[in-house]
């Protein structure tokens, strides 16, 4: 008899020691998670700052760098408009990776009101689509950037790369400002004369890239190998600002969804008239000036497929196929092969397209709604939906 | 140990504590602590009270240990096997784990994204979070707790499933470990029921709240469940007696009255199958109250395994088996020789009573049959029996319809997948010209919008297969001129029965087919899977497979309701599944290359790849009334799909030219580029880039359709009225690009250049159907009027013009009467005349007109004893005769589905079908089969058509795609033991463009005759073997000279399978 008891007194003890060893991480857990799926969001998490955020910010940060160059040259001639067009160049390029980093919306670079870690620094380099042309020209006259510590209390709409591209574009000799406004209601613009104003424009643009550099370089340093927020999502769920690797997870995808809230809604359907506008809906268009709002709609796209397949890593492609979406990550994947041929398509600014009826710029919005649509609805449920565990029942 | 095996140990030990570790487990350490509390303090109260008062020392604390945990009993064979089987479902769960996510995830997840598309996201009904919570909450209990009653309830009543279910009732005392007491397959069975269970009211709560919803857990477990385990779970296993107040075991059931639910008086078991709620079993009559001592004995007087873990796990599947098997021993000898044409007669040899849906008359098959099971119609009708499908175990539903006279079919692919079915001369492109039903609803993925059928379910699972043709078209609708196939699906039996078939062949070849219908009282359920796929029988320059992967699943569910209104009714839910993942393409090969090799395939459609998946469900009540039939049905079907495919050269050049041009010839440019295609020469220059096109398309149908029908009348005249109406919405979206990507080193490169948008377009079509048709009696005369309208909107929205949505709204009448005279039981004499109409799809050029016909038919039909003969001559006369365009037809994409008219026509023929049968000694039984069309045609006006299959066209000149003959012969010879069948199908040549005369060479697609063969023989019992040769003589002629180039028929294909089959 005690032969055949034997084998099973040796799993009970061998249980007995398992029992006290896994107590408290049974009490603490509800069930089981597909270690697959485990493995995916990691991935997809710790990826993301040096995959696709660091090298997007770094990217910006060189075409900064050379457009200060072209700035300092365009200062050093008095900002005569000979000098502008190499400026202009640069900052086109600069402004192109930059539109990269506005999908990376997360940490320091996100709103201080309602993102993790959000210290506001895209509002800093970049405040659009909250701009102030009249409000930049006051500085002009006035000479307030030149002022120490300027840039320490300027608001966001006189700085950054908003600020600079309209001091690139302004006419020369002419301001945004209404006549009752004191720079021209007092004659202060006026009196100044075109050459000084010229000037002024070139030393203040050097101002504002100047602070844009030493903004970008703080992110840089956030999400470089080793920086507070490289470390953040590498280690979310363990340490630092995010309780869970779903949180981290949540904070990507909230980036990613520029491309609904701003892209397709901010950028296309507003200057359409078909939300949030009915008179002078042209005028919403982003960098009319500089004639390059489809290019920045390219560079979007682009940067979200960076975030969608994380680079050369895992993405939120694979994350979906590790939860077995595999028909959804197919989807999302034809939408945006689709959205990017669309952006394609679109050769001329938004506002040209829209005036002439350039049927390129409601397939590229409605390629966007597309993806759009996955992406909050789709996408959210896939990601999101948690189904309860239920309790041991009887099959009796 | 290295750190592996160290894994491996752990995660088998942790496996084994979860019962006593997890607090959703029912046997939660503190759980199992709390029932031993409750149990001493009853033993207190019951034997702690003496003549002093109360002593502590008057209990005997080991008696109370042993009745929760009966450590003695665990020596005993019953409580090994509790052990073992406990054991053995952790091992279990440790194999299965990391195999995947949730199921109840996806399906929940699916089910959102279902919705989302369909009826749109709603706006989330404010609710306090406490109130959301708590509705939540109680919906999980409820669907949870309801779905446990059910399944326990069926695992109870259905044979084989109380087989297994047996195990855990056969344990002779009861402990918490007996919750553990069950076996595998009920254990799997209790997790998917889980699934459906928790995925559906998740996916519902996060679709109408958008995730806020979020049950209460306690030990992130949900509390109700947790609270209720906590309380009594371990006390209904066990032999502690506790019994709840009368009044709450009506809501609650209690330990005692679970109890009584293993007692092993058998009178017992049906009763008391709730988990908690007791309002199930009221609601079903099946609650008992607690008796009022405890229950004496425990377990299964008889039951049929042993008290060993083999002989558990093993027994169940063979009483299982036996159970399956048990009511098709009787019939399994006439079964495949009566109901080889006539299933209603093998029915009767049995003693069968029919089926509901025979007996009712209100079920999914159209085609009226006489008692001896001929169609008794005012027209030609025919019935393919499962049987006869299984002599062949056909695949391609081709080889289906080749036997019926008047069915005209055009291969395309080899296989099947994408029919092309035309009924007397209408255009049988993409079958869209005829009527396809499942079941009696509409098959097609838009049958308005965009009626070619992209989609067709696997032939493994059809089980019968009615065409009708001519005036009986009235009842059905919209394509009316030709007739409608009407594909039957397996019906819920009224047995418990399964079946298996399982085939190999050449070339990677495999097929699986599977069914299982349980029957619990009024409740039958269904489900039923195949799958087919092959590695192709194309050979790719570049190498890698040409064929295709399908699977098809089904689920229904009837439901016998109580009678209503002095008749029956009954319910049945059917939901349905398929994908398919096949390797097809347009791309055919020049006529010299097909000449050389025509199962080559060029290296331009190496990346060719069709995936779609499809969903449809359909919701039906009938009710059946000795003077009134009614059906009411709703049905919708999702269908995706995507098609990456070669569609020509970045030159824009006709490449069907080039690949028919002549090219012995000096046409260096055309051999060039043939050349180029085969992956033999670089592109050159972006002109000489392969185009390869990603056709998304995405279907949604639907509708809710009522039929009522009275009869009336008596032995000298009889009237039957038949009203019909349906209201139904069909969608198509497309969204197709163009990509380029040069040739080079014999292989298709990377995309070069941008993706193009060349279709995005929306169609949308809504009609309501009416028709009335009546059939009344005279002695023996019929006379069949019939009307039918249609009413349709559509609407084109074309996002790459400029131009404003196009709309239509058309109204068409369609009147029909037919005659039919029994001049004796054996001969019927028939003739009917009708208007027929297929409606104009969205989008079409302004101007198109509705094809429009008038029918006429006249026949006879003979059917003595062992013989059935039936011939008809059949006229079309056509007012506008109408072509579809389809990318197989070689339209260009813009002209998708657009309609081309053709003006006057006419099509003329005769068909003609024979059965016989003659009985030979022993027990041999000699079946003959003939049938034959002869069909002429004929353009009455000339003009200039864009349709290319069309083209120039003369007056006189005859249709494309259509043979003057075809025909079929069959002989099979049936024994109960074995039975063999050989079969000739034949067609004569046909032409690729309209013409007259003499078909010239590059237009002619040769005539053909294929030989089939099937051998079947009995291994034992309910086994049997089966061997299939389809084009037996290996004969590969040219089907196809459209879009792209010559393509071949199938060659031969040999299986070689099993069946199981338990009735």
């Amino acid at each position: 008899m005690a032969g055949e008891h034997r084998g099973w007194l040796s799993l009970i003890a061998v249980g007995g020691v398992v029992f006290i060893q896994d107590l408290a991480c049974a009490l603490g857990k509800g069930g089981a998670t597909d270690p697959a799926v485990e493995d995916a969001l990691q991935a997809t998490v710790s990826q993301a700052a040096p995959l696709v955020i660091a090298p997007a910010l770094d990217a910006a940060a060189t075409e900064l760098a050379a457009l200060d160059a072209a700035l300092a040259t365009w200062e050093a001639a008095g900002g005569a408009d000979s000098g502008r067009p190499a400026a202009q160049q640069a900052f086109q390029r600069a402004m192109a990776a930059w539109q990269r980093v506005e999908l990376l919306e997360l940490g320091p670079l996100g709103s201080s009101l309602n993102v993790v870690g959000g210290a506001d620094l895209r509002e800093r380099i970049y405040s659009w689509p909250v701009v102030n042309p009249c409000r930049v020209d006051q500085e002009t006259a006035t000479g307030g950037y030149a002022t120490a510590h300027f840039m320490d209390v300027a608001l966001d709409n006189v700085r950054g790369l908003d600020a600079i591209e309209h001091l690139l574009w302004a006419p020369t000799g002419e301001n945004a400002c209404p006549s009752q406004v004191d720079i021209n209601a007092q004659g202060t613009w006026d009196a100044l004369g075109a050459d000084e104003i010229a000037a002024r424009r070139a030393a203040y643009a050097r101002v504002a890239v100047a602070d844009a550099v030493a903004t970008l370089d703080e992110a840089r340093a956030a999400f470089a190998e080793g920086g507070d927020w490289a470390v953040a999502l590498a280690q979310a769920g363990e340490a630092g600002p995010y309780e869970s690797r779903e949180a981290a997870l949540n904070a990507l995808y909230d980036a990613a969804f520029y491309i609904e809230a701003v892209a397709k809604d901010q950028k296309l359907a507003e200057p359409m008239g078909l939300r949030n506008c009915t008179t002078d809906c042209l005028g919403l268009v982003e960098s009319a000036e500089p004639g390059s709002s489809h290019l920045h709609l390219r560079e979007n796209l682009a940067a979200f497929r960076q975030l969608w397949v994380m680079g050369e890593g895992s993405g939120f492609d694979d994350l979906l196929r590790s939860l077995g979406q595999d028909a959804l990550a197919d989807e999302v994947e034809a939408a945006l092969t689709a959205a990017e041929a669309a952006a394609l398509a679109l050769e001329r600014p938004v506002d040209v397209a829209i005036t002439s009826g350039d049927p390129a710029v409601t397939a590229l919005y409605e390629a966007l709604v597309e993806l759009g649509r996955l992406w909050k609805e789709d996408v959210a449920t896939a990601l999101v939906m948690t189904v309860p565990a239920e309790a041991a029942g009887d099959n009796d | 140990m290295n750190d592996g095996a160290n894994d491996v140990l752990r995660t088998i030990l942790s496996s084994l504590g979860q019962p006593v570790l997890d607090p959703g487990s029912r046997t939660f350490w503190p759980w199992l602590l709390g029932a031993a509390l409750i149990a001493a303090a009853l033993r207190v109260w019951a034997t702690g009270r003496g003549a002093e008062g109360w002593s502590l020392a008057q209990v005997r604390w080991s008696s109370v240990l042993h009745a929760i945990f009966p450590y003695r009993w665990l020596r005993e064979p019953s409580g090994q096997l509790d052990l073992q089987l406990l054991v053995l479902r952790r091992l279990i769960a440790v194999a299965r784990a990391g195999g995947g996510v949730s199921g109840a995830y996806l399906l929940g997840t699916r089910l959102v994204m279902l919705l989302d598309r369909t009826v749109g996201a709603p706006t989330p009904p404010a609710l306090p979070g406490w109130a959301l919570t708590l509705v939540y909450s109680l919906a999980l209990f409820l669907s949870w707790d309801l779905s446990r009653f059910l399944l326990h309830r069926l695992m109870h009543t259905a044979p084989a499933l109380w087989a297994f279910h047996e195990v855990h009732h056969s344990a002779t005392r009861l402990t918490p470990l007996t919750f553990h007491r069950t076996h595998p397959v009920e254990s799997l069975l209790y997790d998917l029921r889980g699934v459906v269970a928790t995925g559906v009211v998740a996916g519902l709560f996060y679709w109408v709240f958008r995730g806020a919803a979020a049950e209460h857990t306690l030990l992130g477990v949900h509390s109700i469940g947790l609270v209720l385990n906590a309380l009594t779970g371990n006390l209904r296993h066990s032999a502690v007696f506790v019994r709840f107040p009368a009044a709450v075991e009506r809501w609650l059931l209690s330990p005692a009255q679970h109890q009584l639910h293993h007692s092993a008086d058998p009178a017992h078991h049906d009763a008391n199958y709730g988990t908690w709620l007791a309002v199930w079993d009221r609601a079903a009559g099946t609650l008992l109250p607690s008796p009022l001592a405890p229950i004496g004995r425990f377990g299964v007087p008889e039951a049929r395994h042993e008290q060993r873990l083999a002989s558990a796990l093993l027994s169940p599947f063979r009483v299982a088996a036996g159970a399956l098997s048990r009511p098709a021993r009787a019939g399994m000898l006439s079964l495949p020789v009566f109901s080889l044409l006539w299933p209603d007669l093998a029915a009767a040899a049995e003693g069968e009573a029919p089926a509901d849906d025979e007996a009712d008359g209100t079920g999914e098959s159209i085609v009226v049959t006489a008692p001896d099971g001929t169609p008794r119609v005012a027209g030609s009708a025919h019935v393919v029996s499962e049987a006869e499908l299984e002599r062949f175990e056909y695949t391609d539903i081709h080889k289906v319809l080749a036997k019926i006279p008047g069915v005209t079919i055009r291969v395309e692919d080899g296989f099947g997948l994408r029919p092309n079915i035309g009924i007397r001369g209408v255009d049988s492109d993409r079958s869209s010209k005829i009527l396809l039903l499942e079941d009696g609803l509409p098959l097609a993925p838009a049958p308005y919008a965009a009626p070619a059928a992209y989609y067709f379910p696997l032939t493994q699972r059809i089980v019968g297969v009615e065409v009708f043709k001519g005036a009986t078209a009235i009842r059905q609708g919209p394509q009316t001129i030709a007739g409608a196939v009407n594909l039957l699906t397996r019906p819920v039996g009224p047995r418990d029965a399964a079946a298996l078939d399982l085939a190999v062949g050449p070339r990677d070849t495999q097929k699986l087919h599977g069914w299982v219908n349980v029957r619990a009282g009024d409740l039958g359920l269904l489900l039923e899977g195949a799958h087919l796929g092959t590695g192709g029988f194309k050979q790719l320059d570049t190498g890698g497979e040409t064929g295709f992967s399908r699977d098809d699943l089904m689920g229904k569910a009837e439901l016998r309701l109580p009678g209503l209104g002095g008749g029956r009714q009954r319910a049945e839910l059917k939901l349905g599944w398929g994908q398919e993942q096949s390797r097809e393409t347009y791309l055919g090969l020049t006529l010299d290359d097909f000449e050389a090799d025509p199962l080559r395939r060029y290296s331009a459609s190496a990346d060719d790849l069709m995936q779609w998946d499809r969903t449809a469900g359909s919701l039906r009540w009938f009710w059946t009334h000795p003077h009134v039939r009614a059906e009411l049905s709703a049905y919708g079907a999702l269908l995706d799909r995507t098609w990456l495919r070669f569609d020509g050269l970045g030159s824009g050049v006709d490449v069907n030219d080039v690949l028919t041009a002549d090219l012995s010839a000096a046409n260096a440019e055309a051999t060039r580029l043939a050349a180029l295609l085969a992956g033999e020469v670089d592109s050159a220059s972006a002109d000489e880039n392969i185009v390869l096109v990603t056709n998304d398309r995405h279907f949604r149908s639907g509708g809710v359709q009522a039929r009522l029908t009275h009869t009336a009348g008596g032995a000298a005249w009889g009237s039957e009225l038949e009203l019909g109406v349906r209201l139904h919405g069909d969608h198509v979206l497309r969204d197709h690009t163009a990509q380029q990507r040069p040739m080079a080193g014999g292989r298709l490169q990377e995309r070069v250049g941008p993706l193009v948008q060349t279709t995005d377009s929306e169609a949308m079509a809504r009609a309501l159907s009416l028709h009335l048709a009546e059939d009344l009696r005279l002695g023996p005369v019929h006379l069949l009027p019939g009307l039918r309208m249609e009413q349709v909107h559509t609407r084109l929205d074309d996002a790459l013009v400029d131009d404003p949505a196009i709309v239509a709204d058309t109204r068409t009448l369609l009147p029909g009467a037919g005659a039919l005279w029994s001049a004796t039981p054996w001969l019927d004499l028939f003739g009917a005349a009708h208007r027929g109409s297929s409606p104009v799809p969205p989008g079409s050029p302004e101007g198109t007109k509705p094809e429009l016909a008038n029918n006429y038919e006249a026949g006879l039909r003979l059917s003595p004893r062992a013989t059935r003969l039936e011939l008809v001559g059949f006229w079309s006369a056509y007012d506008n005769l109408t072509g579809q365009c389809t990318l197989s037809g070689g339209c260009a994409d813009a002209q998708l589905d657009q309609q081309f008219n053709g003006g006057e026509a006419d099509v003329w023929g005769a068909e003609g079908s024979l059965h016989q049968e003659l009985g030979l000694p022993g027990k041999w039984l000699l079946i003959g089969d003939l049938a034959g069309t002869w069909t002429e045609s004929a353009f009455r006006t000339g003009f200039v058509s864009a349709l290319p299959r069309w083209g120039t066209v003369e007056p006189g000149d005859a249709l494309p795609y259509l043979p003057q003959l075809q025909g079929t012969a069959g002989l099979s010879a049936v024994h109960p033991r074995v039975n063999a069948a050989l079969s000739a199908t034949g067609r004569s040549a046909q032409r690729d463009i309209a013409g007259q005369g003499v078909i010239p060479g590059d237009e002619r697609l040769p005539g053909v005759v294929t030989l089939d063969a099937a051998l079947h023989g009995q291994l034992r019992g309910p086994l049997w073997g089966y061997m299939t040769v389809n084009n037996a003589l290996n004969t590969i002629v040219m089907e196809s000279l459209r879009p792209y180039g010559a393509r071949p028929s199938a060659p031969r294909q040999l299986m070689v399978g099993i069946t199981l089959n338990s009735g």
